[in-house]
């Protein structure tokens, strides 16, 4: 792939002439990520007759600002509403929300605004100079690594449910049985659909999202006149500029954090089909493990709201990465960009890099040029935004409910979803009022169904020899990883308990 | 439920999820009782493991009762008779909200259900709850009906509007 | 669920007359079709289907004097789309469904489905034939489809497909039958991941129809084409068609991208049907469907127009062949 600055200079100067364009794109993009139901998909494929008409590298411009705006966006309504925007901002609620209650609602938007800036644009620099040796992992990365990566987010059922071990593993269960109503994998015969054709497909992840976050927070927070606690209210009124500044210490106090968490999401977006929440999930569950103070975790710490947001973005790159290198496409809205390119007469594939080196690397480009517009006009936001959380729940409550039902609907119009929504509110809602974790919950629905395909795929390849899942070096590895970070709590807890009896003796 | 009152621990709404997760379960298995191995393993698998976590909680809960650390309450499902009323009535107009919306439309439906929750759970005045509720429905009319295309079925609000402007 | 469906358009009935009396005289001509039709699409955006559909409505809007708008319905192969489309879309013939004749017809025959065809919906149309094919990613020590079917005697040989019930699937099966080869199809449910574990050399190779691997280039070597002759040689390493190569009697396994229309809408609403197919078989004469077409990434050899009765010939041969291997195909034992 002959990369050379001559490339990388001209499509800069190619991006700068089209900054309105990225403006314009980013701020549709933010604004449909926040909104649960609404995705890059669905907008891109609306503006296809703007997409088609203009020239291949506008287009490009256009559909990757978009695409990645809308990872960065799905962080807002997660911390202030405690509503994720889409699955992969599903993990930033367990700390963002936390941070929002206890006023620090702004730090909170500031430190995802400023994670998923540095992990798209990190992940997008490793990708132009790497590419080569990046699309490579895709060679190592079959259904028995993808097996163990889902562990890796399943464990996190028993991470967030440590205050109640049992209930919030009957929660996980079942949403790992919820996970499984649908086709099955292989011969795409209905489970547990109780008859409905719409549930054939599967549990529609934006009801179930709307619905237990969404409508059950909604009834939880009736209880008081305000989301925030009366300190938070106190600080939240004060607010002005000096916390956005503050966040942005915070966040790069943590740079380090940034990285590490956005290569994540880049390695696991190369896999086709595998996605924004996986990444988001595994990043959240690393992060926690590698903390010195991993208790605090879902208390509402920086380190938790970084992680799945840099992840997240980090996996907008990562996905584009196969449609461009092997030319087939990683998940929807790279596969409405293939559309977008095949209808230019636009190869892609290997040869893309032969015949049209600036287009494929022009995409990391916009993707560099994308963030930094972002970081400039969310970041000022973020002291307005904010305040969202000041409006009094008796009034934030029913239009939360309206417009998130809304987004329900939207994805697939059914009124079937819409029940659906209610019924999972009504779940989330007695979940959370009992003990059961509704995180766990959700892991199991988001991960279940993939975790499902992948083992059933690796026994299918090999003959159903259940040996496959450790016949592979890198899936060893993984395993290895896999055990050390089970074992860690245990082990560290362990040194501790003997170190504080050690001291009470002496 | 955890929330511990005198070192016992509530127990009663807390087997909601559990009965429905066993119900759940079981008629998960029995759809799936006639398919390959292949489309059942995990399901079969996942049910096993609820039922023996519920199995172990109704053990946990059935002793604890016996032993006296747990007590029976309602209570904390709904906490005060005041709360479960605003919850019950704020479901209950989303649920009203949702059921006409085949009739209503989607601008109509959401008008209605906001301008009561206003009235009803802010104590807002009848005219300001209408403004309001009325320009929240008009932007969401905009934007999702207008701008994002979302296929709600069409009330009479919508049907005026596209008659009058021609959209 | 349906009740209120129907009550609903009996509302919208009404209260589209009211609107129909405020509306501008010129829609209530009745001329067919005077508003956008709806095109229904079984499989996900982005998907083969829906970027030939695309490139096809751009031709036929000009003909038709009606644009058209597009929602998906994916899952269950299919089948959701299908469901949806007949139980809950009205049959006035603005309705239609873009789908692929094939895989959706052995879909049909191997899953417990709740419409009937042809009671409930026809084809009335076909544009193009694509046929199956097996392709090894570059990597692959098989240079021809005798070196696959040989190995294939020693062990089972892996091939990634989009989904079980699909012409490809079929093709590998009635191969390995008719050769004695072991093959086990190994669904990754969507023509990309497919694909990508061929190349990724996650699986021996995969089993597709033609025109959605021609984007790969160099990263896959086409070993054999289910049908008589390879009409796209050069595209495809000159691969040889499956029953020249070993001496076997295979069908072709086509897939037959189709328009789908309700049973109920050719009774009800006999003209503007004609109307349909009529205006549909003049895009093919278009020169400028040339250009879209293969800009969408269909090779122009494959474009064919197919009237109503072949489709019906070619869903009938489909219904037979999964029954024939429809203890391979589906779970219901």
């Amino acid at each position: 792939m002959n990369l050379s600055f001559q490339i990388l200079s001209d499509q800069f100067l190619l991006n700068f002439s089209y900054l309105w364009l990225i403006v314009i794109a980013t701020t549709i993009g933010i604004i449909i990520g926040a909104m649960p139901g609404f995705g890059s998909a669905n907008t891109i494929i609306m503006l296809l007759p703007f997409t088609l008409a203009v020239d291949v590298d506008v287009a490009m411009i256009f559909m990757v600002s978009l695409f990645v705006a809308s990872h960065m966006g799905g962080g807002i309504t997660s911390i202030l509403l405690n509503i994720p925007g889409n699955g992969g901002s599903a993990a930033t609620c367990l700390d963002g929300y936390p941070m929002a209650r206890k006023g620090l609602g702004q730090q909170a938007l500031v430190l995802s605004f400023v994670a998923s800036t540095v992990g798209g644009m990190v992940t997008a620099l490793l990708s132009i100079f790497l590419l080569p040796y990046i699309a490579r992992l895709a060679f190592y990365m079959h259904s028995v690594e993808m097996v163990v990566i889902l562990l890796f987010g399943i464990t996190l059922i028993a991470s967030v449910a440590s205050d109640n071990m049992l209930k919030g593993l009957i929660a996980g269960f079942l949403g790992l049985l919820i996970g499984a109503i649908g086709a099955d994998h292989i011969y795409s015969t209905p489970r547990g659909t109780f008859g409905f054709i719409e549930l054939y497909d599967g549990v529609p992840l934006i009801a179930v999202l709307i619905g237990v976050f969404a409508i059950s927070e909604a009834l939880i927070m009736m209880e008081n006149s305000s989301v925030l606690s009366d300190a938070g209210r106190q600080m939240m009124k004060q607010a002005g500029w000096k916390e956005t500044w503050e966040g942005v210490v915070m966040s790069f106090q943590r740079t380090w954090h940034m990285i590490w968490t956005g290569i994540i999401g880049l390695i696991i977006g190369i896999v086709p089909g595998a996605g924004a929440s996986i990444a988001a999930f595994v990043a959240y569950q690393q992060s926690r493990l590698y903390s010195k103070t991993p208790e605090k975790y879902g208390t509402g710490i920086p380190e938790g709201v970084i992680a799945p947001e840099s992840a997240n973005n980090g996996c907008a790159s990562g996905d584009l990465i196969p449609l461009l290198v092997i030319g087939v496409p990683g998940g929807t809205t790279a596969a409405v960009m293939l559309i977008v390119m095949t209808y230019h007469g636009v190869q892609l594939g290997p040869r893309l890099f032969i015949q049209n080196p600036g287009l494929g690397y022009g995409v990391f480009i916009t993707m560099l040029v994308a963030y930094a517009v972002m970081l400039f006009t969310t970041l000022p936001l973020t002291k307005y935004v904010s305040k969202l959380v000041l409006i009094p729940t008796p009034v934030l409550a029913p239009i939360i409910i309206a417009f998130t039902l809304v987004g329900a609907f939207a994805p697939r119009g059914y009124m079937f979803d819409l029940w659906l929504t209610l019924i999972f509110g009504a779940i989330g809602y007695v979940c959370r009022k009992t003990g059961f974790n509704v995180v766990a919950l959700l892991i199991g629905v988001i991960l279940g169904p993939m975790l499902e395909a992948n083992v059933m795929r690796a026994l299918r390849i090999s003959g159903n020899d259940p040996w496959v899942f450790v016949s592979s070096p890198v899936g060893n590895v993984l395993w290895v990883a896999l055990a050390v970070s089970l074992a860690i709590p245990s082990i560290v807890q362990w040194r501790r308990n003997r170190a504080a009896s050690r001291a009470a003796t002496a | 439920m955890n929330d511990d009152r005198n070192g016992k621990v509530a127990t009663g709404a807390d087997w909601i999820i559990p009965i429905l997760g066993a119900g759940f379960a079981t008629y998960y298995l029995i759809s799936i009782k006639d398919l390959d191995w292949e489309a059942k393993v995990s399901g079969v698998f996942c049910a096993v493991v609820l039922f023996l976590l519920i199995g172990i909680f109704a053990l946990r809960t059935v002793l604890g009762l016996l032993r006296g650390t747990h007590y029976i309450e309602l209570r904390s499902l709904y906490e005060s008779h005041k709360l479960a009323l605003i919850r019950g009535s704020l479901f209950a107009l989303t649920v009203a909200s949702v059921a006409i919306i085949p009739w209503a439309g989607f601008t109509l439906s959401t008008f209605g259900f906001l301008f009561a929750c206003f009235v009803w759970l802010q104590g807002m005045s009848a005219r300001n709850a209408a403004i309001t509720a009325g320009a929240l429905a008009f932007a969401g009319y905009v934007l999702f009906i207008l701008i994002l295309r979302t296929s709600f079925p069409q009330g009479p609000f919508e049907r005026l509007a596209s008659a009058l402007i021609g959209l | 669920m349906t009740n209120m469906f129907n009550r609903r358009h009996v509302l919208f009935a009404g209260a589209g007359a009211l609107a129909a009396s405020l509306a501008p005289a010129a829609r209530a001509t009745g001329a067919f079709p005077d508003k956008p039709l709806q095109v229904l699409i079984p499989t996900g955006e982005g998907g083969g289907v829906d970027q030939a559909a695309r490139a096809f409505n751009r031709i036929w809007a000009k003909y038709l004097g009606a644009n058209f708008e597009y929602s998906y319905f994916p899952g269950a192969s299919g089948q959701v789309g299908y469901e949806v489309f007949i139980s809950k879309r009205p049959a006035d013939a603005y309705n239609i469904l873009f789908g692929n004749i094939g895989p959706e017809m052995i879909m049909y025959a191997t899953q417990k489905v709740k419409y009937k065809y042809p009671e409930d919906f026809v084809y009335l149309g076909s544009m193009d034939v694509d046929d199956s094919v097996i392709w090894v990613g570059s990597g692959s020590k098989f240079k021809t489809i005798q070196e696959m079917v040989d190995e294939g005697k020693k062990r089972e040989i892996t091939l990634s497909t989009s989904r079980l019930p699909h012409p490809s699937t079929i093709g590998a099966l009635a191969l390995a039958e008719a050769t004695g080869m072991k093959v086990r199809m190994i669904p990754y449910g969507g023509g990309g991941p497919a694909r990508s574990a061929a190349i990724t050399g996650e699986v021996d190779g995969c089993a597709t129809f033609l025109s959605s691997s021609l984007g790969l280039g160099d990263q896959a070597r086409f070993l054999t084409v289910f049908n008589e002759t390879n009409r796209a040689p050069e595209l495809t390493n000159n691969a040889p068609p499956v029953n020249a190569a070993l001496g076997t009697k295979i069908p072709p396994m086509s897939g037959q991208r189709a328009i789908a229309i309700h049973a109920k809408a050719v009774e009800a609403y006999p003209d503007r049907v004609k109307k349909l197919s009529d205006t549909f078989q003049q895009v093919f004469s278009d020169p400028d469907y040339k250009a879209v077409a293969e800009k969408a990434g269909t090779p122009w050899e494959f474009i064919q127009y197919g009237d109503a009765a072949s489709c019906q010939k070619s869903a009938r041969e489909f219904v037979e062949l999964a029954d024939r291997y429809r203890a391979l195909l589906t779970a219901t034992k």
